[in-house]
């Protein structure tokens, strides 16, 4: 498991490919290179700076998950939104 | 006294700034009155006025609830939108705007003031949180930011007393001097498009309002708007849209994106920071509070010592003010007559107010407990770790803060829902907002935990009785919604979207003034209210006197010296006064609970308020006993037996003591709250609704506590 959960962020790093932010694991810092979905939900995100090309890190993982965006804290009920948040891990 | 000549017309100010900026506190130490202070987003869901005085002008200040945009999604937002841009018939509008800006995030908040520079107001940037700012690195050019923006730039720290004339002089000087703020940049195909529609809205128009029809998709602004001033817009907007959509423009993000770019460009020259990292405080307590297994380890722990330490720490302090409540007693005793007035001030007003102002520290515990857990920023740790439970139910993490206010008191429990924007999360979280145990329960968890659970048993099981009482609640309204939630308020929730503000130490005032004003209006309450109700009570009890057969019961009591055959009168004149009677009357009904009628009667009395009940007992348990008894309530609910009879066995047992309190935990038994949820929901189905399932349950959960446990005895 934790074998596999090393790889994956290896690979992650490596491939340069994009994932949802839902598989980002706690403590790495990623870019966003896609939000797309309910625009509503789309443009609040924005409005709190998470949008294309900003540099986050996830601090906590999970269905629920807290993420340090800028000077901010914010947490997303990551599973419950209906909006795909894609990005970039960065080392 | 200073001689203040008063000018014409005050000059109005909003306050705009996004949650947990120091709004509140600069509203404060402005204006010098006292709020409530909350560390969480959103906890200003009124708009609070005041005013003060500078250098002879009068400045009127609007705090507006915290926001991170000027978008509304709510009608919370709405409301502040509506009184900023003047589309409020109630308001004037402002003569200027005042946006304060954490400067610790200070990008993330200009966002907000870019906005507010569009409304075609004066604007004054405050900047708070300068201080926390410097201490993570970050230096700020106030000089060369004013500069660049070309409006009044200010650094304050409120509850110092940090920069307030410099703020309140820009403010003065407005009045004379309007200096515009610029204007953010977009590109030129959204500027064309947005003049077209600020053309359309004729006098009303400012560029933000046609900036925000030509980029709020959902068409919940332009509705509103077409409706307040008669317009027909949406063909235009759609228009619009459509050619900027096809230009390759992405609607959704377009704003964002150039209102980012523009205050980079702004802040760059002016402002430096290191790397955004997550090292600091904040995160690494974080790392521990909001995990998983360990976080909600710790919840249990701060809840459970919560209510642990309600019990405990409270136990002494309600002794003090029980024996005043005594020596009180007595000395009306000594002064007045025996008859109708004494039995009136001592055994109805006395015993009705005070047995609820005992439980004064209590509520000045539990506010302080809730309060510090606010300001220090735990809170929003604790919605965080819950939303995952709430998601379980069809809410979200918001809905979670104002179900644990409710433990407090369900009216600004249901007050703040406002902050959750999707109507059936917010609806079904007023609904269940009343099954929290707020504090108004409190007295009877104490009264029964300490009758009947106490004695015999570890120092530590009050206290898990009572955090169990409470728990009731916590896991009941989940429930509850849930219930609701998948029949009639079926419907996606709208996601969870919080920001965490950073740790801080609870600020003295802030916790204080809570405690305080909690305090003052369960002082005021017990004493208008409860008042009122107990004196009711008491003569519904008291009349008639004169039983059908025409024995005068005052009377022949007076007469007796026999001390049983006092008790048997007054048992028989009890019986047969009109809340008796209405007691006996309901008494097959509560008789499966393990209650009799003086029960039923204590029950049936606490509808409109539920705190009267201990009152009402100690009335319905004790009126007429030898005064000069002193008697503790407790001992004589211990001691009563069935029909005061001495042969009957002991009315209360654990069973029937536990059923009582399920009912009290969750019965809405509480008219401030079914009037809350009136006002909030604007029907008087909803509070006739909440009342009559929460009533339902409460009956068959009491009555599953007592024959389930009967089995065990
Ligand atoms: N360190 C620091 N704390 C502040 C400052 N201004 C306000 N606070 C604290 O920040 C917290 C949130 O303030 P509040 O007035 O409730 O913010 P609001 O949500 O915008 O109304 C309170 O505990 C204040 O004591 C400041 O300039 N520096
Ligand atoms: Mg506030």
């Amino acid at each position: 498991m934790i074998v596999r959960r090393n790889l994956n962020k290896v690979w992650n790093c490596y491939s340069m490919n994009d994932i949802p932010l839902t598989m980002l694991e706690s403590g790495e810092w990623a870019e966003v290179t896609d939000v797309s979905g309910n625009p509503n939900i789309v443009s609040r995100l924005s409005e709190l700076g998470v949008m294309n090309g900003c540099k986050l890190c996830m601090l906590q993982q999970g269905q629920t998950c807290l993420l340090k965006v800028g000077e901010s804290r914010l947490s997303l009920g990551c599973l419950y939104s209906d909006c795909t948040i894609m990005v970039r891990p960065v080392v | 006294m200073h001689e203040i000549t008063a000018p014409l017309k005050s000059f109005r100010i909003a306050l705009l700034g996004n949650p947990n900026t120091g709004k509140t506190t600069l509203f404060n130490v402005l204006t010098g009155l006292n709020h409530r202070v909350g560390n969480y987003p959103g906890v200003t869901v009124e708009i609070k006025k005041g005013s003060f005085v500078h250098q002879s002008n009068a400045i009127e200040i609007l705090d507006i609830p915290g926001t991170y945009s000027l978008a509304p999604r709510s009608p919370d937002e709405l409301l502040s939108v509506e009184l900023v841009l003047g589309l409020n018939p109630l308001e004037k509008v402002p003569d200027a705007l005042l946006v304060i800006a954490d400067a610790s995030n200070l990008e993330r908040n200009l966002y907000l003031a870019t906005q507010a520079f569009e409304t075609g107001l004066p604007v004054i940037l405050a900047l708070s949180m300068v201080d926390l700012a410097t201490a993570s690195g970050v230096k700020i050019d106030f000089k060369a930011l004013s500069e660049k923006l070309g409006i009044p730039v200010i650094a304050i720290h409120a509850s110092k007393r940090k920069g307030l004339d410099e703020l309140k002089n820009a403010i003065v000087s407005l009045q004379t001097e309007k200096r515009m703020p610029p204007v953010p940049v977009f590109s030129q195909d959204v500027i064309s498009n947005r003049a077209k529609i600020l053309g359309l809205l004729g006098d009303k128009g400012s560029l933000f309002l046609a900036g925000r029809l030509l980029f709020e998709t959902d068409g919940f602004l332009a509705q509103q708007l077409e409706r307040k001033l008669s317009l027909s817009l949406t063909p235009a907007i759609l228009e619009s849209r459509e050619a900027l959509k096809s230009l390759g423009i992405n609607l959704v993000s377009i704003e964002a994106k150039s209102r980012y770019a523009w205050i980079r460009e702004m802040v760059q020259p002016c402002v430096s920071k290191p790397e955004s990292k997550v090292t600091g405080f904040t995160d690494r307590v974080d790392r521990i509070l909001t995990h998983k297994v360990f976080g909600m380890f710790f919840f249990f722990l701060i809840m459970f010592s919560m209510f642990t330490g309600l019990f405990v720490l409270a136990k002494p302090l309600m002794e003090w003010i029980g024996e005043a409540k005594n020596l009180v007693g007595q000395g009306l005793e000594s002064v007045l007559p025996d008859g109708m007035l004494r039995s009136l001030l001592v055994d109805g007003l006395l015993e009705g107010v005070g047995g609820v102002v005992v439980f004064l520290p209590q509520i000045v515990i539990l506010f302080g407990f809730l309060s510090v857990l606010e300001d220090c920023g735990y809170m929003a740790r604790a919605a965080f770790l819950m939303d995952r439970v709430m998601a379980k139910c069809g809410l979200s993490g918001k809905s979670f803060i104002p179900l644990l206010s409710s433990v407090a008191c369900a009216v600004p429990g249901v007050l703040a829902t406002r902050v959750i924007e999707d109507k059936r999360d917010r609806l079904a979280t007023i609904l269940v907002a009343p099954l929290m145990s707020c504090s108004a329960r409190l007295p009877v968890y104490v009264l029964f935990i300490g009758a009947f659970l106490t004695e015999g048993y570890g120092w530590w099981f009050p206290g898990l009785v009572l955090f169990l009482m409470y728990g009731i609640g916590f896991v009941t309204a989940p429930l509850a919604a849930m219930l609701f939630k998948s029949t009639i308020l079926k419907g996606k929730g709208a996601p969870f979207l919080m920001e965490l503000p950073v740790y801080k130490t609870p600020s003295f005032s802030v916790v204080f003034a809570r405690i305080y004003e909690a305090s003052f209006s369960f002082l005021k309450r017990a004493g208008t209210l409860i008042a009122a109700t107990m004196v009711l009570i008491w003569a519904v009890l008291y009349f008639p006197y004169v039983s059908s057969t025409g024995e005068n019961y005052p009377e022949r009591i007076a007469a007796t010296e026999n001390k049983e055959q006092q008790d048997a009168l007054l048992l028989e004149w009890k019986k047969n006064s009109y809340l008796g009677r209405a007691g006996r009357s309901i008494e097959p009904m509560v008789k499966p609970l393990g209650w009799d009628w003086r029960i039923g009667v204590a029950t049936l009395a606490s509808f409109p308020a539920r705190e009267v009940v201990v009152g009402t007992l100690s009335i319905v348990f004790g009126l007429g006993k030898d005064a000069q008894d002193e008697q503790q309530l407790l001992e004589i609910l211990q001691k009563a037996r069935w029909n005061d009879d001495p042969d009957q066995p002991l009315l209360f047992n654990v069973p029937s003591a536990l059923s009582l309190m399920v009912f009290f935990a969750l019965c809405c038994q509480c008219g401030s709250t079914l009037m809350v949820i009136r006002q909030e929901t604007g029907t008087w189905f909803w509070p006739a609704f909440t009342f009559i399932y929460m009533t339902g349950l409460a009956y068959i959960a009491a009555l599953l506590t007592f024959q389930v446990g009967m089995l065990f005895l």
